[in-house]
């Protein structure tokens, strides 16, 4: 009878010696060594690790399953835990006796499930991607319908066993063309990073702007701005950053929208999903920029500032207005303000 | 695994996303115009679906 077993019986379970029997045998002489934390050998998934310090702490394994689970989204200092677990304490034999050598062939297990886990969040992330990007592109169609066959196959192939695999594939590109689908995401007119400077009204392109991915800069502080002048704008932005550059003394009247993401108009703020934003309300008579602008995901920034540098992409997503490249959004929502209402 | 030899879980699995998928080709056929509300809860309800059928266990296929 091992220690656990013992430990688990309840006292009225032991079998107590009668009263008038005399103990032949001496009482076994207690073992001053603390208990040894081993990896179980019968209670494992991976390393036996979970399965080592449920027993020694005497909880339920699943809990630091869990709790291992848990950990990988904190920086993975729980799967650093397990390896140095794995490869350095010894498993045991079923007995409660450790069992010397074997340890590479768990840290090689470990490893192997580690690079299987990768790659399929590798692959389950690509699959997300793909089925975004080939929808933002204009062939959802198809890709919804390969959800839909994915679909078909799994419920034909349950009567024959089963292919669970196949729900992966599903889930991944169900998020992708989802996600595109929410976002009416259009990746159409390109990918990169491009920055427009007109120097004249006439050099704007009666089409507006327009990227697919990447980050789209137009600055049309170079623009000779005639008192009354009004210019309409629109430019688009599928997935990452749209930035408008205008002098500080043009109102920007806006009508900016986001599938998913953040805008920053002239100092104003709004993020979310399915967000708009309007700035600028009566700016007539005053030189003036009508911008319609849309990003299906990503970010919108409008900024009125004479000397703001808008060709740092690393400004990008950065929503610390502290007075850097962009200036700060109060001061921007206080020059619009002003623009609009000389 | 289900005694007539179905995997209930690939079954209800396979009707949910092929629902879903069926949503999503209508919006892209400009057929309907889903939220990104509607997209989420679609989505959920999806895969909550083919969660469920894993969790209620093999014991009930017993029964």
């Amino acid at each position: 009878m091992n220690e656990r077993d013992d430990r688990d019986r309840s006292p009225g379970d032991r079998e107590e010696p009668a009263a008038d029997e005399v103990p032949t045998t001496p009482a076994p002489a207690v073992d001053p060594s603390p208990r040894r934390f081993l990896r179980s050998r019968d209670d494992r998934i991976i390393a036996g690790v979970a399965g080592g310090l449920g027993r020694y702490f005497d909880i339920d394994p699943v809990i630091i399953r869990i709790a291992f689970a848990v950990s990988v989204l904190f920086g993975g200092l729980g799967i650093l835990a397990y390896l140095a677990v794995a490869l350095f304490v010894p498993s045991d034999d079923g007995t409660g006796q450790p069992v010397e050598g074997g340890r590479g062939r768990d840290v090689a297990r470990v490893l192997g499930v580690i690079a299987i886990a990768i790659a399929v969040f590798c692959g389950f992330g690509v699959l997300v991607g793909a089925g975004a990007f080939v929808t933002g592109l204009g062939f959802g169609v198809p890709v919804a319908a390969v959800v839909v066959l994915i679909g078909v196959a799994l419920a034909v192939l349950s009567f024959r066993g089963g292919a669970r695999w196949l729900i992966v594939p599903a889930v991944a590109l169900s998020i992708g063309v989802g996600v595109a689908a929410a976002s009416d995401l259009d990746l159409t007119g390109g990918i990169g990073d491009r920055e427009y400077r007109p120097q004249t009204a006439a050099a704007i392109p009666d089409g507006g702007y327009e990227l697919g991915i990447g980050r789209l800069a137009v600055d049309l502080r170079g623009i000779d701005w005639s008192p009354q002048q009004v210019l309409d704008v629109s430019a688009r932005v599928g997935a990452g950053q749209l930035v408008v550059a205008v002098p500080s003394d043009v109102c920007v009247a806006a009508d900016a929208h986001a599938g998913a993401g953040d805008l920053v108009v002239a100092g104003q703020q709004a993020d979310g999903a399915d967000v708009d934003l309007t700035s600028g309300d009566g700016g007539i008579g005053r030189p003036m920029l009508r911008l319609n602008a849309d990003v299906d995901l990503g970010q919108i920034t409008v900024v009125n500032d004479d000397n703001a540098d808008i060709s740092n992409p690393n400004r990008q997503w950065d929503h610390g207005w502290d007075g850097g490249d962009y200036g700060n959004d109060a001061a921007m929502r206080a020059a619009n303000t002003k623009a609009c209402a000389r | 695994m289900s005694p007539g030899g179905v995997d209930r879980v690939s079954l209800v699995a396979g009707i949910a996303f092929a629902l879903f998928g069926g949503l999503l080709c209508l919006d892209q056929l400009d057929l309907i115009a889903l939220a990104p509300g509607i997209v989420a809860a679609a989505f959920c309800a999806a895969a909550g679906a083919a969660l469920v059928a894993a969790g209620l266990g093999p014991e009930d296929d017993d029964g």
